[in-house]
């Protein structure tokens, strides 16, 4: 755990880059520190390994005062990893995982095997990479190394300044996907710094939204989204905002489980039935695993009064449906897309297991715009 | 038909030209007319002194004369050249004489060896190996051409042909280099000592408040014209050895505290951020990151100073501290032409063989990750 309380910090200068900041960063979580240039991003976090000197207030980590412990300690249990890498190019791939753990005295045995676990982990093949110099690796590659190296002697907590800030968009949410998933297995205590809010929201567990070196909001992602606490997070968000927070949501989570459908072997009598019980305009086709094989609709019905199987629709359940675990966002595209108001949810074998509608999405969006508008 | 193109490398054919030159030229003999000489059965002479290389030899005496001597001693850690041994006339053909390599045989056997080379290298950009047997050939052919006083007497006489006092003989080349070269290394090792320890400490926050200060001073040791610093220190100091090596300090001073400020200053701040960040201390940041990083640069300051300090050591005669301004000096006062270029020739080939081995230290010493090309 993190604790900021009440922190002050005033360059030589005379000018306050941060003015009184509280907040608190929770174990295993990350949080993201955002906000324009120049509203103390950067300064925050430096003062939390003591790059930076604390003005006034203090900073608790893991409950004890960070000036209680010597600095150099402090850091080498804090991984620290900057947008501009900071690779040593005069050290192998190896020795420049290898720093902290050298300079906790670990035992060179210890330190290949951990060197190796690493480079795994953030995908690199340990055989091919670990002998080479930065200067062979791409940036990406650069990246991972450095990021591996602020994990070198297993920090609990780790620092990030814009560690993705100079990659193309493509490899950055790559890096991204990975990063996130090496969080779950390791679950660090993590201040995450960047400008760019789909990052910020993509990776936090909570957003810090830094205005003049002053907190203006901490939140959860989503609930940032749906209720900025004034036009400055509203405006810094984005107008997409609503769209945005489609994106946090998964389809898990909006569908509804009884959706209407007939088996493939169904009478077109049977498939009417169906749609009209549940007044609705069409219904799925499943073939006797549940899998979904199209659809059928009141029209159709009416064309082919005979055949369910020339009245429906068919399409592959890769095609049309979505997975429970895309995004509330992909959901929508797809019905956009295709120009319906219902899209089937499905598992990895192509069952049908609900379906969720436009119009859920709609409300979702319409409460949280509302509560948004009014807390301004 | 690749393979032998492969085998004569540049390197390798301009030493075949180099034998040929020499065996063609030991092949040119002139008749004896002379008829006394005739009578005494002196047939006939080669005009060229045939070039030898003389064979080191180790002993044991040399090594306990390494303090106080006024030769190569001092620097040859006991390994004198055959040549200028104790014997007074080591070509005497006695039991005890040394052996002797022709130039010419050399030549050929750095033929074979650069050719060989240049086959297991091949189309290899190979920076060590190669460059380093050929500074030693090219420092061995040096070598046989020093001290050889046949030879000198000859070529002296060849272009020279009308003047008396051709060959120096106050004192051997060797000797000469010997003095020369400790000037050099002496005050080098001072002026990096001196200059690194400078470089260091005004880039330190506690010390940067003297950079401009340290920076003024050095470019102006650089700025007073050599030979009025020895004149000034001269008085002060008096002559001989110490005011000649305070002055190359002051003069050789100069690139190896620029480069070093620039190299430390131009360590990337991200990388000695991210060293800070991760708990380096900073003396270990100094030496593990900033130094070795900084060290291309530094070393081509060092480089530098060295080979300003052959020149400038040049100087020293005037204070009486020897070396190769001892023949120009006396050249100059007497009007000889042999031995003013006796001495700057030697001190020209002495800064470029430095030069070149230096290079090689500089490329050796310089941490692999960095040479990588992107
Ligand atoms: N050493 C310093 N002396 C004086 N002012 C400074 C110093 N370092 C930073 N500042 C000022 O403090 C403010 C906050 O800087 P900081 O680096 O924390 O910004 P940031 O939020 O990280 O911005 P960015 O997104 O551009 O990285 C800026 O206005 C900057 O000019
Ligand atoms: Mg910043």
């Amino acid at each position: 755990m993190i604790e900021f309380q009440n922190v002050v910090k005033q360059f030589p200068d005379g000018f306050r880059a941060v003015n009184g900041l509280s907040l608190t960063v929770h174990d295993g979580e990350i949080t993201v520190f955002i906000g324009p240039s120049g509203c103390g991003k950067t300064t925050s976090m430096r003062m939390v390994n003591r790059l930076l000197s604390i003005t006034e207030g203090r900073i608790l980590v893991e409950g004890r005062d960070n000036r209680d412990y010597p600095a150099e300690e402090l850091r080498r249990k804090i991984g620290y990893a900057i947008q501009q890498i900071g690779l040593f190019p005069h050290m192998t791939v190896l020795q420049n995982i290898a720093v902290v753990p050298r300079l906790l005295g670990w035992e060179e045995d210890r330190i290949r095997k951990r060197v190796d676990e690493l480079l795994e982990l953030v995908g690199l093949d340990p055989d091919v990479n670990r002998d080479k110099y930065p200067r062979q690796l791409s940036g990406g590659q650069q990246q991972r190394v450095g990021v591996a190296r602020a994990l070198g002697a297993d920090p609990p907590i780790m620092l990030m300044d814009e560690p993705f800030g100079a990659i193309d968009p493509i490899t950055r949410e790559v890096l991204q996907d990975e990063f996130l998933e090496i969080q779950k297995r390791i679950s660090k205590t993590i201040i995450f710094v960047t400008h760019d809010i789909d990052e910020a929201i993509k990776m936090g567990d909570r957003i810090a939204i830094l205005k003049d070196g002053s907190l203006v909001q901490y939140d959860t992602p989503d609930t940032l989204l749906a209720k900025p606490k004034n036009r400055f997070v509203r405006d810094f968000v984005g107008a997409d905002r609503q769209l945005k927070r489609l994106g946090l949501l998964r389809v898990r989570e909006l569908m509804t489980r009884d959706t209407p459908n007939v088996s493939l072997r169904a009478s077109t009598d049977d498939a009417r039935r169906a749609i009209e019980a549940a007044a609705v305009k069409s219904a799925f086709v499943v073939d006797e695993d549940g899998v979904l094989k199209g659809w059928v609709d009141r029209e159709g019905l009416r064309e082919n009064p005979d055949s369910l199987l020339d009245a429906m629709n068919e399409g592959d359940f890769r095609e049309i449906g979505v997975r429970q675990s895309a995004t509330a966002r992909e959901a929508l595209s797809a019905m956009v897309a295709r120009g319906f108001r219902i899209t089937p949810v499905v598992d990895e074998r192509g069952a049908l297991v609900g379906s969720i509608t436009l119009r859920a999405l709609q409300e979702l969006a319409d409460q949280g715009w509302v509560e948004g508008e009014q807390a301004s | 038909m690749s393979g032998l193109r492969r085998f004569f490398t540049p390197a390798a054919l301009v030493w075949l030209v180099f034998a040929v030159l020499l065996f063609a030229a030991l092949s040119v003999r002139e008749t004896i007319h002379d008829p006394q000489l005739r009578a005494a059965g002196v047939t006939e002479a080669s005009i060229v002194p045939d070039l030898w290389l003389p064979v080191f030899r180790f002993s044991p005496s040399t090594l306990l004369e390494m303090h106080g001597s006024d030769d190569l001693r001092v620097l040859g850690f006991g390994l004198l050249p055959a040549d200028v041994s104790d014997s007074p006339n080591p070509a005497a053909g006695s039991a005890g004489a040394p052996w002797r390599v022709s130039l010419g045989w050399f030549a050929l056997l750095m033929v074979v060896i650069e050719g060989l080379l240049g086959l297991r290298y091949a189309g290899v950009d190979e920076k060590l190996v190669r460059p380093l047997v050929r500074a030693a050939g090219i420092f061995l052919v040096i070598w046989s051409f020093y001290g050889h006083e046949p030879f000198w007497d000859w070529m002296l006489h060849g272009i020279f042909p009308s003047s008396p006092d051709l060959l120096y003989n106050s004192n051997t080349v060797i000797s000469l280099a010997g003095q020369h070269l400790t000037l050099v290394i002496i005050s080098s090792i001072l002026t990096v000592a001196i200059g690194l320890a400078l470089g260091i400490l005004v880039t330190r926050a506690e010390f940067r408040e003297f950079l401009p200060l340290v920076s003024d001073v050095v470019n102006s040791g650089q700025t007073v014209p050599t030979l009025a610093i020895v004149a000034i220190m001269a008085p002060i100091i008096g002559f001989g050895f110490w005011p000649a090596i305070v002055a190359l300090i002051l003069y050789g001073l100069l690139p190896v505290v620029r480069n070093t400020i620039v190299g430390l200053e131009g360590v990337d701040p991200a990388m000695i951020d991210a060293a800070r960040g991760m708990g380096m201390t900073p003396s270990q940041i100094l030496w593990q990151i900033e130094v070795p990083n900084a060290s291309r640069i530094i070393l081509a300051g060092v480089r530098t100073s060295v080979v300003i300090n052959v020149g400038t050591a040049a100087l020293g005669a005037y204070v009486g501290s020897g070396g190769f301004g001892n023949p120009i000096a006396s050249g100059l006062n007497q009007a000889i032409q042999p031995w003013v270029l006796l001495g700057a020739l030697s001190a020209a080939l002495l800064a470029i063989l430095l030069d070149y081995i230096l290079g090689r230290v500089e490329y050796v010493m310089t941490p692999k990750g960095l040479i990588i090309e992107r």
